[in-house]
């Protein structure tokens, strides 16, 4: 479970988020919408250890993981995909998921400068589960191509087979259908259902195509000034007057 | 013939050298300006350590190069784990070469400005062949390890990298001793080629061409830097025919590499994929 205790963020006079709390349960897929600036993404740079929290307490499983340095945060079970891809674009695309598997390969650093036999057997071996998940995502074809040529779509694609690689309990998804065509995205629908169905994984998933995020989600919370404005169903939300008056202003009445 | 295999030994003993800020700068990201710090530190331990020690040149060899790597992280873990900006970085370590030579100025072991003589030359031209080999093999296997994945994540994207868990400072740090462990070695052989070593051989002038030989030869690759180390060595000699040419000619061979391959002679290949694409290609045509 992951629960966030009145966090707080300010950026030099900017409270960013301000005494924010909710909690995810696992197996669930929670939406994470507000308006530009809301501070959806500090809350996931927040989770992720990028940045430390200046007030308030976040906990996983059990653990306090504020503050806590971001590598170790993967440690505990978490993964992200960024708003703004995030590869590493001169690797290829089989390259970029491998290194998922860095913490998971036995060999020690003698072996490794020494460039000993068992060292490419293990590469090897990565290689076979590597492909396993760019076949999850429809990359398999793309292996040997260079990241950073790909279309956005499939970069998108990328970024959450490289995330899934590194078997997390909970994934974060940063506006995923950013930029994509409503074929891509009926596409990406898919992929995150079914991810979360043979995972069963924790998302929270943060979205400005209400479409999506109203037919994926059950639960959503609204984010406004860096504060919760409203947490509920889609249908709960959809006929919220502060959710209506934050999106589409004032007079949204007469919109 | 004793003239060209002098700087054929030059330059590979610069190529041992270069090679450790390829580790550090081409397939890490991070920037220096301080490493002739530790190609002096592996020039006089390995120099201390045969000429009033009597050890063994290959023992030597190795523990000139371990000894910068001790030196690294007196200057890498409080710069690294600060996460100090790369700015910032260069120009810490910068001072540190500063300061790493002002220590060599005034030890008694290490006989002061007045530098070490009568060092014993080990380094011949097939010796250093051999451990410009060697410290090939070693980097070539370190990059193509989990070690070296990690690196490259680094160079590529830091945030990205620590979202695969990868430890930024450890993976740093890892690549400075490894790159101060191969100028390490670069020195040492060095002292035992030159036959004498004085501080002010290691200046930053050192430091700024191990940078040009790893820009020029380009980055991600270990080859490139390796051959442009031996090229810029061996340059300026054959243009001493054209003596009053020469700065400006070293200038645009610089500038040319620039233009016509940004990325640097090698940038992200080695030449071994060279060999493999032909030897491809002639399989194609003969079948
Ligand atoms: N590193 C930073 N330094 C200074 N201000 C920041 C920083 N990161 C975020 N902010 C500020 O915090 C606020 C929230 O930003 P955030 O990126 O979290 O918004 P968001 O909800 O993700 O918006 P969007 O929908 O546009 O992605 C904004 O006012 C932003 O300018
Ligand atoms: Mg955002």
């Amino acid at each position: 479970m992951l629960e966030l205790n009145n966090v707080t963020k300010t950026f030099g006079g900017i409270k960013a988020v301000s005494g924010f709390s909710m909690k995810a349960h696992p197996g669930e897929i929670l939406g994470l919408i507000g308006p530009n600036g809301a501070g959806k993404t500090t809350m996931f740079n927040l989770i992720t250890g990028v940045y430390k929290p200046d007030g308030g307490t976040i906990s996983f499983d059990g653990e306090n993981i504020g503050g806590m340095a971001p590598h170790h945060v993967v440690e505990k079970g978490i993964a992200r995909t960024f708003q703004n891809i995030r590869l590493f674009n001169k690797l290829t695309v089989l390259d970029n998921v491998k290194i998922a598997f860095h913490n998971k390969l036995h060999y020690q650093l003698p072996s490794a400068v020494l460039g000993l036999p068992l060292v490419g057997r293990q590469n090897k071996e990565i290689i076979k589960e590597a492909m396993t998940y760019l076949e999850l995502v429809g990359l398999q074809d793309h292996a040997k191509r260079v990241a950073g040529s790909l279309p956005y779509g499939l970069s998108r694609r990328l970024e959450i087979a490289r995330a899934l690689a590194l078997k997390p309990k909970l994934i974060l998804l940063d506006e995923p259908a950013a930029g994509m065509n409503p074929e891509e995205i009926v596409d990406l629908k898919e992929l995150i259902c079914m991810v979360h169905r043979e995972f069963a994984l924790m998302i929270v998933l943060i979205e400005h195509r209400m479409d999506l995020i109203m037919s994926i989600c059950p639960r959503i919370v609204v984010l406004n000034f860096g504060t919760k404005l409203a947490e509920g169903t889609p249908e709960e939300l959809q006929n919220n007057e502060e959710v209506l008056k934050a999106y589409l202003g004032e007079d949204y009445k007469n919109a | 013939m004793g003239y060209i295999n002098s700087v054929l030994t030059l330059g590979c003993i610069q190529a041992v050298s270069v090679l450790g800020l390829a580790l550090f700068t081409g397939f890490t990201g991070q920037f220096s300006l301080g490493h002739a710090a530790f190609i002096g530190i592996g020039a006089y331990v390995s120099a201390i350590l045969t000429f009033y020690y009597h050890v063994p040149f290959i023992l030597a060899l190795i523990l000139g190069g371990l000894g910068s790597v001790v030196v690294s992280f007196i200057i890498g873990v409080p710069t690294l784990k600060a996460k100090l900006r790369s700015d910032y970085f260069v120009i810490a370590i910068m001072g540190f070469g500063e300061a790493v030579r002002v220590v060599l100025e005034n030890l008694n072991i290490t006989q002061g400005a007045r530098g070490l003589a009568g060092i014993e030359k080990y380094s011949t031209l097939p010796v250093v062949i051999l451990v410009l080999a060697v410290c090939c093999w070693l980097a070539r296997s370190f990059i193509v390890s989990r070690y070296g994945w990690r690196a490259i994540a680094v160079r590529e994207d830091p945030i990205a990298a620590e979202m695969m868990g990868i430890n930024l400072f450890a993976t740093k740090m890892l690549s400075l001793a490894g790159s101060a462990f191969f100028c390490g070695v670069g020195g040492a052989l060095l002292a035992h080629f030159l036959m004498y070593i004085q501080p002010v051989m290691f200046t930053q002038v050192q430091s700024t061409q191990l940078v040009a030989a790893v820009v020029a030869g380009g980055i991600g690759s270990i080859s490139g830097p390796v051959i442009m180390a031996i090229f810029f060595i061996a340059l300026p000699e054959m243009l001493r025919i054209a003596n009053m040419w020469r700065l400006v000619i070293y200038g645009l061979v610089l500038i040319l590499i620039m233009v016509f391959r940004p990325s640097g002679l090698m940038g992200y290949h080695e030449l071994t994929e060279l060999g493999k694409g032909l030897f491809r290609r002639l399989k194609k045509e003969g079948s």
